[in-house]
């Protein structure tokens, strides 16, 4: 869209370096960011105090100041970062341009850069950051639960703890293949030089960086007691580390929108010649569908929170019964974004799979449409299910009958996903590779998270089964079984791409293991813990189930260490051995593997012309020779 | 940095990139196609915005939790929201005028646009004297918590439209006055076109949003 | 692109060595393992599900679970079975490039998929609803107006959660409010749940009873306890940071001990029954808000 190139010159001379560290960098950033802190602090109180809003009286604490705190520090840490330029810049009457800030050298990564493969790297390692952050709030959640009653971090710190990780764990990991994977190989994978929107893709990246930091902030406000839900009206109650979690989640929400926004647009409008909608590599699929969901779910997440916001602020009644209020309004708003979100945790998780398995199953996939079917259908369905998680609560006690079914009917395009893997995976060659027992092991998970999720779904089985820790047990084998275990899938699968290095392969599969036995390990005793009657987030319980909580904890700490071989591993191969990447280890036909490691800057000399989709694996089958009974009419050759 | 490529810089292997060695530019009408999806998901994913507020009014007007919905000196000023109704359908047929004139290559079509961004502003500044004549404020029930949160959000919404449309009414400007450096930028298939239909398109639909709340706030 | 009708069981494509009839083979693993693990599920862990039998609700819930995990096991075996078989019967050799045959779908396959979970979810999602309907609510909160209630007599018991704390008031009793539950056996109760300040769940785990608690909410269940013994007391919604504390105990007694039980509340709490407010199914939170 660029017409008036802007020419660079080619070789610019080292400037000194205070000249380096002034200017749109993150330096300025930070500066900016904590200036615009205390700006939003003291405004605060200034309007608080004169205006005298009567609570900030009785009570010491002030959250007009502190929510303002948040987003002058926000917005400050944005300009320095260089994202106000372009803005001015256009209301100023400057023509439009794509290109800000691509290609120059190390420093991008950690700056404003429109290059979607920096951004890529970004997200993996920000990402990674607030992934190990969130873990380790787990290992100590499971620290405190050795005991019966609290004593390791206490009951407020060990609420708190809950909800951090919760909280880290659902806005930062929604974008936890979508962020580094989707960025960096989804214009690949379309024959794209760019993100149709590369600014709103960088803007992605730090609004969750912005988050991410402002979430790990609440420690020194008090926490949040709600956990991830932020329930009103104890969302009401809380103290003031209630609006680090409110204004992290809107955020998170923010950024969720951009980038689904920007993925569908590029994938919509710049695949190049010959890339068909039915030649799409199925992970493009899963992105596309994923996206759906964050453009039209997370606005009413925002919405929902700014609520909350308005409530603990300015004194709105949303949420207080009585003012003309309802907790169930919350309830309502929060969910209807709620359900649409596990999906936007699990369907990136599909795509990985599916677009893996090929590659080391040496088999086109199988079932192309049906795949691309369940992943809509998933998508479509995901909205009409959210009073499920409100069984118990009285709300429309009525209609529960339609969101059995509703809620039900959903694990049929779930189950395509699994044909397909059955399919995929029929009279194939399997290598074991790293990324390969990941893949299967999401299997397993998944369809052990899938079971368990229709005990939930029938109103009478639910009664005993919500709030306790068989629910949690659950989400975890489909969010850490299903997203987290692709996660690493990808990360073990494309990492040599990304930074031209290889893993070490006898630790990554000390590694999987470590992390496949100790994962089930921790959450299969959970089922029947949650059967026998133990509530979730509670740190107080029986002594009848100290037993298994203990075997639990340990198995828990065993996952831990599992992440630390992996970090390990991280360190030893990228810093140590450095052991150049072939330019395609795995053999795979896609297109991202067939441009040079590390990619260039422009990835394609020429935009790609496309005359099939990337399964094009395995020997011919003759025509009318079904083989062992999977072979028969194909309904799904898709560019063959 | 200056750090010579054979030397690996930190941990990771960062692709070398030569002098001068750019992404080339997109063609113009990827990014015009690019513009126009944006401009309807981002349509999409304000409807979803604004819903909330649409159901929160409904649900708890339906409940009436402590017969606190509503009490009887909670009425925003008609006179008031009429002028604010007003004031945003004239910017929505100024900006569709725009548009069509653009695409019409009518020179006249920036009058038109600055005229929309004019009219919206004006929407903005009644809303604001709204807030500060009305007899109740966020705190007096569910009905002023929605009405104070709804118009406050859907004002914000305004501005970054009235922001969109002005960004294309200065680039027009600039370019009239300086042809030579723009070069090619006023033809109606290159850069302005499509960012003024986008931006149209999202005013038209954020109107009509608007017209919802109107009739959901100061008429039922 | 669906083409020429295929034999769906045909030799194997020419140029490969005529190998097992893995379809044959694994079907018969599959459905053998299925005849037999069903029937053992259903008998052997049926009994022991939770939440056991000591109210009519939490009995039909252990059929729920019994049922529902029964038509799970087959399910779970076809997956698990189909994964351990694919990875000892698919492999690619040590140090072979063997590609799979290009198969890229089946459509009888595919619709048979397609059908048969189709009617496997209408099952289960008929099922659910008649046993939820049927059940008056199964145990779970039904809202202040469900739509199915038991005929004949109730003891109406309200539920009132507070952080953090659950008390009992017996409006049929005067009013009076307790710190402790007790029921009569073999007494069909309704449960009134509502909150004073913000959402709790009342769990009662034995008597297969949740309901959650709202402020300004009337949240009704029904149980009928058949069994004389403990039960624990859960709060299953959190609630702030004694959420977990928020554990008791409740007895199911005999009819003429609970009149007993009763009538000495009412003694010991008279003087408070006059301090309570008027009986109401619903309260409003005080304070009302923060610093209020």
């Amino acid at each position: 869209m660029s017409t008036t190139t802007v020419s660079r010159t080619p070789e610019r001379p080292a400037r000194p370096l205070w000249r380096r560290l002034v200017g749109f960098n993150l330096l300025a950033a930070v500066v900016l960011g904590v200036g615009g802190y205390y700006f939003g602090w003291w405004i605060g109180h200034l309007v608080t105090n004169t205006k005298s809003f009567e609570y900030t009286e009785k009570v010491d604490e002030n959250d007009v100041a502190l929510l303002l705190a948040y987003v002058f520090g926000v917005v400050g840490f944005l300009i320095g970062m260089g994202f106000a330029n372009y803005p001015v810049q256009r209301l100023l009457g400057r023509p439009p341009s794509l290109r800000e800030k691509e290609g120059e050298g190390v420093s991008r990564y950690f700056g404003l850069c429109t290059d979607h493969k920096v951004v890529g790297i970004q997200y993996l390692c920000g990402i990674g950051l607030f992934f190990f952050i969130g873990g380790l709030n787990a290992m100590l959640i499971r620290t405190e639960l050795l005991h019966p009653t609290p004593t390791f971090t206490g009951a407020n710190q060990y609420i708190s703890l809950v909800g951090m990780h919760g909280a880290m764990m659902m806005g930062m990991m929604t974008s936890g293949i979508l962020g580094p994977f989707a960025n960096y190989f989804v214009p690949i994978m379309i024959g794209a030089r760019r993100m149709a929107f590369p600014r709103i893709e960088a803007l992605t990246f730090w609004l969750l960086m912005a988050a991410g930091f402002i979430l790990t902030s609440t420690i020194f406000f008090g926490g949040f007691p709600t956990g991830w839900t932020g329930y009103e009206p104890l969302n009401d109650q809380a103290v003031m580390g209630m609006d680090s979690y409110i204004i992290f989640f809107a955020l998170v929400g923010v950024s969720m929108t951009l980038l689904g926004l920007n993925m569908m647009a590029t994938i919509i409008t710049m695949r190049a010649p010959g890339l068909t909608w039915s030649r799409l590599p199925i992970f493009v699929w899963a992105t596309f569908s994923t996206s759906i969901l964050m453009v039209l779910a997370a606005p009413m997440l925002i919405a929902v929170l700014l609520m909350a916001a308005l409530d603990r602020t300015v004194d709105t009644t949303f949420f207080i019964a009585a003012g003309g209020g309802s907790s169930y309004l919350f309830e309502n708003l929060f969910w209807f974004f709620g359900h649409p979100e596990v999906y936007i945790l699990a369907l990136p998780g599909f795509g990985v799979i599916l677009e893996l398995l090929p590659v080391f199953a040496r088999k086109p996939l199988w079932g192309y449409r049906l795949a691309i079917a369940g992943m809509l259908g998933v998508t479509l369905l995901s909205f009409f299910v959210w009073q499920h998680h409100l069984f118990v609560s009285g709300i429309n006690a009525d209609l529960r009958p339609f969101y059995i079914l509703s809620t039900e009917i959903i694990s049929i395009p779930t189950g395509f996903i699994f044909l397909c893997f059955i399919g995929t995976l029929w009279r194939s060659r399997i290598s074991f590779t790293v990324p390969m027992l990941f893949c299967l092991a999401w299997a397993f998970n998944f369809l052990l998270g899938g079971l368990s999720g229709v005990f939930l779904s029938d109103a009478p089985t639910d009664t005993t089964t919500h709030g306790s820790f068989f629910v949690m047990a659950h989400f975890h084998y489909t969010i850490m079984g299903g997203l987290i275990f692709a996660f690493f899938a990808a990360i073990y699968y494309w990492v040599p791409k990304m930074l031209g290095l290889n893993f070490n392969e006898k630790l990554g599969k000390v590694h999987f293991w470590l992390m496949f036995i100790a994962f089930n390990s921790t959450f299969l005793p959970l089922f029947a813990l949650g059967m026998e009657g133990m509530p979730r987030r509670a740190s107080f319980y029986e002594p009848k189930f100290h037993t298994l909580n203990v075997w639990v904890s340990v198995s828990a700490f065993v996952l831990g260490f599992s992440m630390l071989v992996f970090l390990f591993n991280t360190v030893y191969s990228f810093i140590f051995v450095r052991q150049k990447a072939a330019e395609n280890p795995w053999h795979s036909k896609s297109i991202e593997w067939q441009v040079p490691t590390p990619v260039p800057v422009n990835n394609f000399e020429q935009i790609p012309v496309f005359d099939s989709d990337p399964y094009d694996y395995g020997t011919p089958v003759p025509v009318g020779a079904g083989v062992g009974g999977m072979g028969g009419p194909q309904i799904s050759g898709a560019g063959g | 940095m200056a750090l010579p490529h054979e030397e690996k810089p930190m941990g990771l292997q960062i692709p070398a990139v030569p002098a001068g060695v750019e992404i080339p530019p997109e063609p113009p009408d990827v990014g015009a196609r690019a513009l126009a999806v944006g401009a309807r998901l981002l349509a999409g994913g304000t409807t979803f915005f604004f819903l909330s507020f649409l159901f929160a009014y409904f649900y708890l007007r339906s409940i009436d939790a402590d017969h606190a919905w509503r009490p009887k000196h909670v009425n925003p000023s008609t006179g008031l929201g009429i002028a604010f109704i007003v004031c945003l359908v004239i910017s929505i047929v100024l900006a569709v005028l725009a548009g069509r004139g653009m695409k019409a290559r009518r020179a006249g079509w920036v009058r038109f646009a600055a005229g929309a961004v004019v009219f919206g502003l004006a929407t903005v500044a009644i809303q604001c004297i709204e807030y500060t004549t009305q007899n109740f404020g966020p705190t007096n029930g569910a009905y002023a918590s929605v009405f104070c949160a709804w118009t406050a959000f859907f004002l914000l919404a305004t501005l970054g439209a009235m922001y969109w449309l002005e960004t294309q009414v200065a680039t027009e400007f600039r370019a009239s006055r300086s042809p030579s450096e723009h070069g090619d930028i006023r033809d109606p298939d290159r850069l302005i076109a499509p960012g003024l239909d986008a931006a149209v398109f999202y005013w038209g639909y954020l109107g009509a949003i608007g017209v919802i709340t109107y009739v959901v706030l100061y008429v039922i | 692109m669906s083409s020429s009708a295929a034999p769906s069981d045909a030799s194997p494509p020419a140029g490969e060595p005529p190998g097992p009839n893995h379809l044959r083979r694994f079907l018969t693993i599959w459905i053998v393992a299925s005849v037999i693990a069903t029937p053992l599920v259903a008998i052997f862990l049926g009994p022991i599900l939770p939440p056991g039998k000591a109210s009519d609700v939490a009995a039909g819930q252990v059929t729920d679970f019994t049922v529902t995990l029964s038509l799970a096991t087959p399910v779970l075996l076809l997956v698990v079975l189909y994964l351990i078989y694919a990875i000892v019967a698919f492999r690619q050799p040590s140090g072979a490039a063997l590609e799979g045959p290009a198969l890229r779908g089946h459509a009888g396959l595919q619709t048979f998929w397609i059908i048969t979970s189709v009617v496997l979810i209408l099952t289960l999602a008929t099922y659910a609803t008649f046993r939820l309907e049927q059940g008056y609510g199964a145990g779970s909160g039904s809202g202040p107006n469900p739509l199915t209630k038991p005929s004949g007599p109730r003891l109406p018991v309200q539920v009132i959660a507070q952080e953090w704390a659950f008390t009992y008031r017996y409006p049929t009793y005067g009013g009076v409010e307790t710190t402790h539950l007790e029921l009569p056996v073999n007494t069909e109760v309704e449960l009134h749940v509502t909150s004073l300040d913000v959402i709790h769940s009342f769990w009662a785990y034995q008597l297969g009873v949740k309901a959650d608690a709202n402020p300004n909410q009337d949240n009704i269940a029904f149980v009928k306890p058949t069994k004389i013994e403990t039960f624990e007391v859960h709060c299953a919604e959190l609630c702030g940071i004694w959420h977990g504390a928020m554990f008791d105990h409740g007895h199911v007694v005999s009819g003429p001990a609970f009149a007993r039980w009763i009538a000495e509340q009412q003694r010991f709490f008279a003087p408070v029954t006059k301090q309570l407010p008027k009986y109401s199914r619903t309260y409003l939170p005080e304070p009302l808000r923060r610093g209020e």
